[in-house]
């Protein structure tokens, strides 16, 4: 089976003093699904998503996506969302939309000049001038205005309020291309439970657990949520 | 993809170039404002010596700051957009890094080189009225002739082609400005692999470059400085080999910075493949 993301004995250390971020992680994720990449804080969620976007060099292992290393072409594949806002502030919405459409051949700016539309978010407003979840949404509509192999989405739902979650959870869904894949990295497991097809749980930079979600549910009698909670107890 | 990164990277810089080039104009029409009010009378001449000075030292002062501000807003234009939060949507962009490199080191050499020529052309202008007040002329024509006729003496005495020197000069202008741009990205680049404080870590290297460059910049003239003041004993002489020594300085000086340039290219493309690690 060809896989469309690889890791394969990833090992990510950031201080020789302290455990490794990823300690050997090893997992294959299929195109067209939807996958939850859940773990406590520290547990190696976003070093991982850096690797896979060529942020982070990995002290060893590998990482393929599309079965090439991170690099321009893989770039082109992935359509990331930082935890952070990465877009310049000083920049309108508008240029922004510019900015995307001319870097990436697969941006529709149709589709996002719709989604502000949509939002309420005036195009011709500045950055710097909204407010963080707004920012949050700008960025996340951009992103999920391309037509990505793979959209990696790192804590979309956690700046922004629980009514403007059902509308990203929304939006995410009705924007990707089915052969696509969406990994998602949340704490906030309950909001995006429903929408996720696999559930990769990671402890201590190791992969716990990486099942479907309707399995986990039949096998455990409960919900993701409610798993997590009692895996990862304190 | 190298257009479209230069066209952004403009859109960001221009502004903060345009600012720092205007106070370099404020400063030389200032300063030409005061000398003209000298030379006008308007000012007491007990004054000219105290007024002259303070002048002299604001407008010295105005030049070296609009140097090091320029110097400064590219390190943190750099820093800011590869490896802080901007970082993470530039280094996603289907571009390889020596794009991403190549893109701002254009438009600062570009933004450095608009700057340079501004501050050469304020010391100009500066300095028409300057001589018009110490010669006590009142037409800018006649320091602007004397000047010319001086240079046109000198090199030719020198045996200088004076377009020639100037197209060596600038040549030399600019490979010595892109260099010193380089040696920026190099010292920020290096700076990201401390584990913590990487700004200060950015700065120590900066200055570690920085002696390196004129440690070797010191050992390579010198002993074509010696070999030239030692055949420059009889004054008949002087002229001939002036002309020599500044040729051979300038290519020396190019040859380093070219050198020093592509060295911390390399580097910079190096730290961001293999060593990039934003956290």
């Amino acid at each position: 089976m060809n896989y469309l993301l690889e890791a394969n004995c990833l090992y990510k250390r950031y201080d020789s003093k302290k455990a490794p971020a990823l300690n050997g992680l090893t997992l294959n994720i299929p195109s067209g699904r939807i996958v939850g990449l859940l773990g406590p804080n520290g547990s190696g969620k976003t070093t991982f998503i850096k690797l896979i976007n060529g942020l982070l060099t990995p002290t060893s292992g590998t990482v393929t996506i599309g079965g090439m290393t991170p690099g321009t072409q893989t770039k082109s594949l992935i359509s990331y969302l930082p935890e952070r806002t990465c877009l310049q502030s000083s920049m309108k919405i508008e240029e922004l939309v510019s900015f995307f459409a001319d870097f990436y051949p697969d941006f529709s700016s149709e589709k996002a000049y719709h989604m502000f539309s949509s939002l309420h978010i005036n195009p011709s407003d500045k950055l710097k001038t909204l407010s963080k979840g707004t920012r949050e949404k700008v960025q996340l509509i951009l992103v999920m205005s391309r037509d990505a192999q793979l959209y990696i989405l790192d804590e979309p739902i956690a700046g922004v309020d629980p009514a403007a979650r059902d509308y990203i959870l929304k939006t995410i869904i009705s924007n990707y291309n089915e052969n696509a894949t969406i990994l998602i990295s949340t704490h906030l497991i309950s909001d995006i439970e429903n929408i996720l097809d696999d559930v990769i749980f990671i402890r201590e930079g190791n992969v716990f657990l990486y099942a479907s979600a309707e399995a986990i549910r039949e096998e455990k009698g409960k919900s993701l949520d409610a798993y997590f909670r009692e895996v990862f107890t304190c | 993809m190298l257009i479209k990164l230069m066209k952004y990277e403009w859109k960001a810089t221009w502004k903060a170039c345009a600012i720092i080039n205007f106070f370099t104009v404020f400063a030389t029409i200032l300063g030409v404002f005061a000398m003209k009010s000298l030379q006008n009378g308007i000012l007491h001449k007990d004054q000219f010596t105290y007024i002259a000075v303070i002048l002299f030292v604001f407008y010295y002062l105005s030049i070296i700051g609009v140097s090091f501000s320029m110097s400064i807003y590219i390190g943190v234009r750099f820093y800011c957009n590869l490896y802080t939060d901007e970082g993470y949507l530039m280094h996603t962009l289907p571009v390889t890094k020596r794009q991403l490199v190549l893109s701002k080191l254009l438009i600062h050499t570009v933004c450095t080189m608009i700057t340079q020529v501004l501050l050469v052309l304020s010391i100009c202008v500066m300095m028409f009225p300057l001589l018009a007040l110490l010669l006590d002329e009142p037409a800018l024509s006649v320091p602007m002739t004397m000047l010319a006729k001086s240079i046109q003496e000198a090199t030719g005495a020198m045996g200088i082609s004076l377009p020639a020197f100037f197209l060596c000069s600038m040549i030399a202008a600019v490979i010595g400005q892109t260099s010193g741009i380089l040696s920026i990205y190099c010292a920020i680049s290096l700076g990201q692999t401390f584990h913590r404080h990487k700004v200060m870590g950015s700065i120590l290297c900066y200055i570690g470059i920085y002696c390196l460059i004129q440690t070797a910049t010191t050992i390579l003239t010198m002993p074509q400085m010696y070999a030239h003041t030692s055949q420059m004993e009889s004054l008949s002489v002087i002229n001939t080999h002036a002309s020599a020594y500044l040729y051979s300085m300038l290519l020396s000086i190019s040859v380093e910075s070219l050198f020093i340039g592509i060295a911390c290219y390399i580097l910079t493309l190096h730290l961001m493949n293999k060593k990039l690690n934003l956290q």
